[in-house]
């Protein structure tokens, strides 16, 4: 996409820079390719000087997930943090990671998933043909599962007559998302409350930010890769009966 | 169809265009690809009439020309446009547009109302779909895993058939919703809206909480069903909507409940009044402390169902409510009878228990008839039930006395199965009120039914003076005696014994009018005490908060 514009943000032009959060729980060597696809993704930025930071964040991690982090770590090109948590709940993971990110701009990955090359190049071309790229949320077009296949559209918040009326009934969105880095401090993720029946935080934060007023897009010709997990937090929501935590 | 602008523009307003401006571009050739980068939609609608058409293009990506052509090979060699046969003759011949066209969207439509049923289904798709193969090809070096995806044959596919990209049938529910009741403040959870005594019961819930705010902000959901007979009855109660009413958005029972839960949970109406819903009270027994959390919860109860030889059937009391009770802030019934053996059967404690309350249904009311004619008069659903079967036991046993039968608002053909063709059993027709009723004809109501909550029609009829004469069964006892009534044992004895009875107490009726009409007169006023409106007003609000006014918080 080629829009002619420069290398900074807005209004006060910062300069591009992004921190790459990679949310890790129990992963194990999963947790090598999700890196690989980060590093794969990120390249094309530092070739143009652009800056970035991996922020690796484990959440309870097992001693198998940790010891493969720390190899990741040794062979890590670029600025790598790791980050051990232990509050057992994604959203705060997240939060957590996002308080200790440095660059203007966040892009969220799962440690057993992994973006597909373009991700970042086309997703900081399209922020770089705006004229206010904060209001932005980005996400990628389609969403591959795997192993056992399957394709979801993400539909950009403009085609959708009633975003929010659409997302009382479906989450439109992951949590693998890139936006500034105001956007999520201002809109944290809320701990999901399993036992109370309310969860998927990351549908939560898609209703927040929608009725905040922040756009939602699809970046065009971009996917992630997403790895069906039979234990994945959202499967265990679905066999709970949870529903996504309301709005107020 | 000579117009092949025709074959994809909307026919009358509220359709979707079928021309799909992105996907036309995607799959032209790269220079013409490049030139129109920039077009509009109306621009490339130009183009592909002006040449794609001509090209054998497809305008939508639903619809796939090659597709088309290789499996109608007469339509190639008859050098006939793809998409102009399959419009004109394709899809009436039965024709599919693509391999994942589910057939039975067809059914005689022409080709752009066919494509249309499948769009409001599924969605358009876009069709970049060549962008991810290389993507997918960069990754595989990466993940071996993604190797088992059989890239053209399964992702393809699924993207033409089952991907959300306008949302599901659920989020399209919601949105009109919204669009229909802006700020909800109440919610009423009903079946659909037939002409029955639960509903009526729903209805005077309904009408009394709109004398509080005109109905404004109050949805009428009607989850089970598409019947509006009964629509009349909540005039100016709030908006109706009903989640089966287009064909093309209908929702089986899980998902139905499903989004009864996220219209809660999500718009959070104050106060949500459950009435025989099933999706409602399936919700509640799945989410009912999220959905607690979210809105004060009163449902209504009138009867159980019972089967052939009085085995009940279950139904929300016994499926539903014992698990939801602590989540409902009440209970209400139209009767007593119910509501106590309920805290016996269940062993409830005091706490819930007390969520179970009386209401008595209103009505108004009418002077009483001066004459009575000397018919009977039987009106009801030709039901099990209602038990017709011995109605025409007593009629058999009365060939001197004339029994006229009216069902509510529907016409019964079957109305001889039950062994009512006799000589004197006359049928009516269908009625949707008690004032369409021809009642200086009848010396007597008879009610046979087999299980009840507080029948509507012997209130109604009850209220202007007419005598009754009626099974023993549900509320009726709480509101017929040997004053102002006749109330018979129906529960023992065979057929006969219990055609006996009632045919006994209707020759008692008819022999001696003066007590006949001293009886009608006291059920009359029993009824005034205990069921008129004002005392139904006035007791409500201490009943359940959905009776109350609501303020400050609108959802």
């Amino acid at each position: 996409m080629l829009c002619g514009k420069g290398a900074t943000v807005g209004a006060s032009r910062e300069p591009w820079g992004f921190s790459l959060i990679v949310n890790g729980h129990r992963e194990g060597p999963l947790l090598a390719a999700a890196l690989a696809s980060v590093e794969e993704a990120a390249s094309p930025l530092v070739a143009r000087g652009i800056s970035v930071e991996l922020i690796l964040c484990l959440d309870r991690p097992d001693h198998y997930t940790l010891a493969v982090a720390k190899i990741l770590r040794q062979r890590a090109r670029w600025p790598f943090r790791l980050l051990r948590l232990n509050h057992g709940d994604l959203a705060l993971a997240r939060n957590s990671a996002v308080r200790a990110a440095r660059q203007p701009w966040l892009a969220f990955l799962d440690g057993d998933d992994l973006w597909a090359a373009n991700w970042l190049e086309a997703a900081l071309a399209l922020l770089q043909c705006e004229e206010t790229p904060e209001q932005l949320i980005l996400h990628p077009r389609y969403n591959v599962y795997f192993p056992e296949p399957g394709v979801l559209v993400s539909p950009d918040q403009g085609e959708l007559a009633d975003p929010l009326g659409v997302l009382l009934a479906d989450n439109l969105w992951t949590a693998l998302s890139l936006a500034h880095r105001r956007v999520y401090r201002r809109y944290p993720y809320r701990p999901n409350r399993l036992q109370e029946g309310f969860g998927y935080e990351d549908w939560n934060w898609n209703l927040r930010t929608v009725a905040a007023g922040f756009q939602h897009r699809a970046v065009p010709d971009t996917c992630h890769f997403l790895r069906r997990q039979p234990q994945s937090l959202g499967q265990r929501s679905q066999a709970l009966g949870v529903l996504v935590t309301p709005l107020t | 169809m000579s117009d092949p602008r025709a074959t994809v523009a909307p026919s009358q307003p509220g359709e979707i265009w079928l021309f799909h401006g992105s996907s036309y571009r995607a799959a032209l050739a790269e220079p013409q690809r490049l030139e129109l980068a920039a077009a509009s939609e109306e621009e490339l609608l130009q183009h592909w009439l002006e040449q794609g058409l001509a090209q054998g293009l497809s305008p939508s990506p639903r619809f796939g020309a090659e597709y088309y052509l290789a499996s109608n090979p007469d339509v190639g060699a008859a050098g006939l446009n793809p998409w102009l046969h399959w419009c004109e003759y394709g899809a009436q011949e039965g024709r599919l547009p693509h391999p994942a066209f589910p057939r039975a969207l067809m059914q005689g439509r022409s080709g752009p109302a066919a494509l249309r049923a499948w769009i409001a289904e599924v969605g358009e798709t876009p069709p970049e779909l060549k962008c991810l193969e290389p993507l997918w090809r960069r990754a595989l070096a990466i993940e071996p895993l993604l190797g088992r995806l059989q890239w053209q044959d399964q992702l393809q596919g699924q993207l033409l058939s089952d991907q959300a990209y306008k949302g599901t049938f659920r989020a399209s529910h919601i949105c009109r919703i919204r669009a229909l009741v802006p700020q909800l403040r109440r919610l009423v959870l009903l079946p659909q809206l037939d002409l029955g005594g639960a509903i009526r019961v729903a209805s005077h819930g309904a009408q009394l909480a709109a004398q509080l705010d005109g109905g404004e902000g109050t949805l009428l959901l009607c989850t089970d069903g598409s019947d509006r007979g009964a629509a009349a009855w909540f005039a100016g109660a709030g908006l109706i909507y009903g989640l089966q009413d287009d064909p093309l958005l209908a929702l089986d029972r899980e998902q139905a409940a499903l989004l009864v839960a996220q219209l809660i949970s999500g718009l959070q109406p104050a106060q949500v009044l459950l009435a025989n819903s099933a999706a409602g009270w399936d919700a509640l027994a799945r989410w009912g402390p999220q959905l607690s959390r979210c809105s004060s919860i009163t449902a209504q109860l009138n009867c159980r169902d019972y089967g052939p030889g009085g085995v009940p059937l279950g139904g929300y009391a016994d499926d539903q409510l014992r698990k939801a009770l602590p989540q409902l802030e009440a209970v209400l019934f139209d009767h007593r009878r119910f509501a106590d053996q309920l805290v016996q059967q269940f062993a409830l404690p005091a706490a819930e228990a007390r969520k179970l309350k009386l209401q008595y249904q209103p009505v108004t009311t009418a002077t009483a008839l001066e004459q009575w004619g000397p018919a009977v008069l039987w009106a009801g659903r030709l039901v099990e039930q209602k038990r017709p079967e011995l109605l025409a036991a007593v009629a058999g046993l009365l060939p001197h006395r004339c029994f006229e039968l009216w069902a509510p608002g529907r016409e019964l053909e079957d109305w001889r199965d039950w062994g009512l063709e006799l000589p004197n059993v006359h049928w009516c027709g269908a009625f949707t009120a008690v004032d369409q009723l021809p009642l200086e004809r009848y010396g007597a109501y008879l009610h046979t039914a087999a299980f009840e909550g507080m029948p509507n029609l012997v209130l109604e009829l009850g209220a202007r003076g007419m005598p009754v004469v009626a099974s023993d069964v549900g509320g009726l006892p709480e509101l017929l005696n040997r004053e102002n009534g006749w109330l018979v044992n129906t529960s023992t004895g065979d057929l006969g014994a219990q055609a006996g009875r009632l045919a006994g107490a209707l020759e008692q009726l008819f022999g001696d009018p003066a007590q006949a009409r001293q009886r009608g007169l006291a059920l009359q006023e029993k009824l005034r005490q205990q069921h008129s409106p004002e005392v139904f007003g006035a007791g409500a609000p201490a009943l359940s908060g959905f009776f109350r006014p609501i303020r400050g918080r609108v959802g």
